[in-house]
């Protein structure tokens, strides 16, 4: 409580509200696009959430072949086309990372170092690094015990998407390891 | 130094801030979570995919505990020992060397991730 209370605390949200207004400065869009692009993005998350859980919940019985209790692993590309998307990806995701430090150098620092010196910023990065972490050790136990249990694991879903849709599957790789590479290959 | 109603420096906290032998500890720790894995698989009480997945739980555990651990002492700065905020070198590896390697950990350590969990994900 008192951590979070810090970090809402009135600066830090100033500094964010001047962050935005930086933004629109150098882009200015109008107030109607964005109020309308805002709506429609809102939109989009909610059918997004719905899909997810109508997918899921109906995932087991509907949407792939079951045999034994789990999904066929016959997907219409070959799993190295996967792979190796995601590895080009990645390095793209590290490409234009790059890019930005050659071309904006000022925005190099290290955490705690120069721009980034105030506690706030350092706090939530270490915030976001330690609850990124505790849901990949969750995640990860869960899915041990859903092989043990016999419940369907992660996995299994992941599977059963991909056959559904192997496009977008694979997009959704792509996009997943971009962003990876932007932002855990840092440049020098 | 004036504190502005901040309680002084605290020992504790300094002694704790400098991380001794935080690093040497996780990687034990990471150790024996390991064998105690194997150790489960090879005696049956857990089966090889599970094993695999409570390996991998038990790197991303060890790595939350040090990160807990950084994220609390940076707290703990905050209230106790304010000469020390925004301090980010706590666990900087000194060696230019070593450096070197670590930059490269990102890609190899995706790179290798994938290929094993594309097999293992098989």
């Amino acid at each position: 409580m008192v951590v979070t209370a810090r970090l809402c605390r009135r600066h830090h949200v100033r500094a964010l509200l001047l962050a935005v207004i930086r933004i629109r400065d150098r882009w200015p869009i109008p107030q109607r696009i964005v109020r309308i692009g805002l709506f429609g993005a809102a939109i989009a998350i909610v059918a997004l959430l719905w899909k997810i859980w109508s997918v899921t919940t109906s995932t087991p019985t509907g949407l792939c072949a079951v045999l034994n209790g789990s999904p066929f692993t016959t997907f219409s590309y070959p799993s190295q086309v996967f792979v190796f998307t995601a590895i080009l990806a990645y390095v793209a995701g590290h490409l234009t990372s790059r890019y930005v430090v050659e071309v904006r150098p000022e925005l190099i620092a290290l955490l705690g170092e120069e721009r980034f010196e105030r506690i706030g910023p350092v706090l939530v990065v270490k915030l976001f690094a330690t609850g990124s972490l505790l849901i990949a050790t969750i995640l990860n136990v869960y899915e041990a015990r859903a092989f043990t249990t016999g419940t369907w694991p992660i996995t299994y879903f992941v599977w059963c998407a991909t056959a559904a849709s192997p496009l977008l599957a694979l997009l959704g790789a792509a996009t997943f390891s971009f962003l990876i590479g932007r932002w855990l290959w840092i440049p020098r | 130094m004036p504190t502005r109603g901040r309680i002084p420096p605290n020992q504790v906290v300094a002694g704790l801030s400098r991380a001794p032998h935080v690093g040497k500890a996780a990687v034990v720790l990471l150790a024996l979570l390991l064998v105690g894995v194997a150790g489960a698989e090879r005696t049956g009480l857990v089966p090889l995919i599970s094993a695999g997945f409570l390996g991998f739980a038990a790197l991303t555990a060890t790595l939350f505990l040090l990160c807990l651990y950084d994220l609390v002492i940076s707290v703990l700065e905050l209230r106790y020992d304010p000469v020390a905020l925004g301090a980010s070198n706590r666990f900087r590896v000194a060696s230019d060397v070593v450096q070197e390697y670590l930059r490269w950990l990102s890609p190899l350590g995706f790179v290798v991730g994938i290929m094993f969990g594309h097999y293992f994900w098989q």
